[in-house]
């Protein structure tokens, strides 16, 4: 069965798109590593994943820790595919308003300032613009290595 | 379209390409998005991944080709090194 594996850095939500793309492309299983000050944020981004969409559940998680010139944890989170993905009734836009840095006690004002300006929720739209930059980035880097 | 739903894609754009940027290829980005604020303001996470999948992207030499299939209008990118042209 193929597995992805996705490293997570500082956002989430870069995180969580990655995860999805590769599981809506046809990956039976993806699993998220992040070491020391991410480990949060893949916890986190696997949160997200499985409340995006039904149909994705946590196979298996593990923590080891790696002792070098300082002791260092690594997370490994591994969610399987067990049917066709249905989505759940979920809004990104708390995440990334968080992720865009508006203080928590201005997020839900925020959030309603937006629906309203947007005629309903950009989620979609967003996610969309996550996944094409990063594979933008991708392209970006792959040319500056060859 | 909201103001801070734009900042936020800057912001994703930014945070992706760095600093340095790829001007033009943050500026063909932010191109796709209002087309498809415009076009497609209620994508369902669904329909995104498969817009995502449907999206071409290219890169050959100093070219990179960004084709955007939205059903009703294809939005076509060729980002040079010295230039970018929309079709």
């Amino acid at each position: 069965m193929e597995c992805k594996t996705v490293y997570c850095g500082e956002s989430t939500l870069r995180c969580a798109a990655e995860v999805l793309y590769s599981l809506y492309e046809g990956a039976e299983k993806v699993a998220i590593r992040a070491r020391g000050k991410n480990i949060n944020n893949a916890a986190d981004a696997a949160l997200l994943v499985t409340r995006v969409f039904k149909g994705i559940d946590l196979s298996e998680a593990s923590i080891s820790s790696i002792f070098g010139s300082k002791r260092l944890s690594e997370i490994t989170i591994v969610l399987k595919k067990v049917k066709d993905l249905e989505e759940n009734n979920v809004s990104l836009v708390d995440y990334f308003l968080e992720e865009a840095g508006i203080p928590a006690e201005e997020i839900e004002r925020e959030k309603k300032t937006i629906l309203e300006e947007w005629g309903g929720d950009p989620s979609g739209v967003l996610l969309y613009m996550l996944c094409i930059v990063e594979r933008i980035h991708h392209e970006l880097s792959c040319r500056e290595n060859s | 379209m909201s103001s801070l739903v734009e900042k936020i894609v800057e912001d994703i754009i930014k945070e992706s390409l760095g600093e340095k940027a790829e001007n033009k290829v943050a500026e063909v980005l932010l191109d796709i998005f209002h087309e498809i604020s415009h076009r497609r303001p209620h994508l369902s996470y669904s329909e995104a991944l498969n817009l995502v999948k449907k999206t071409k992207i290219e890169r050959n030499r100093d070219k990179i080709l960004i084709e955007v299939d939205l059903g009703d209008a294809v939005l076509r990118y060729e980002i040079y090194t010295s230039s970018s042209h929309k079709t």
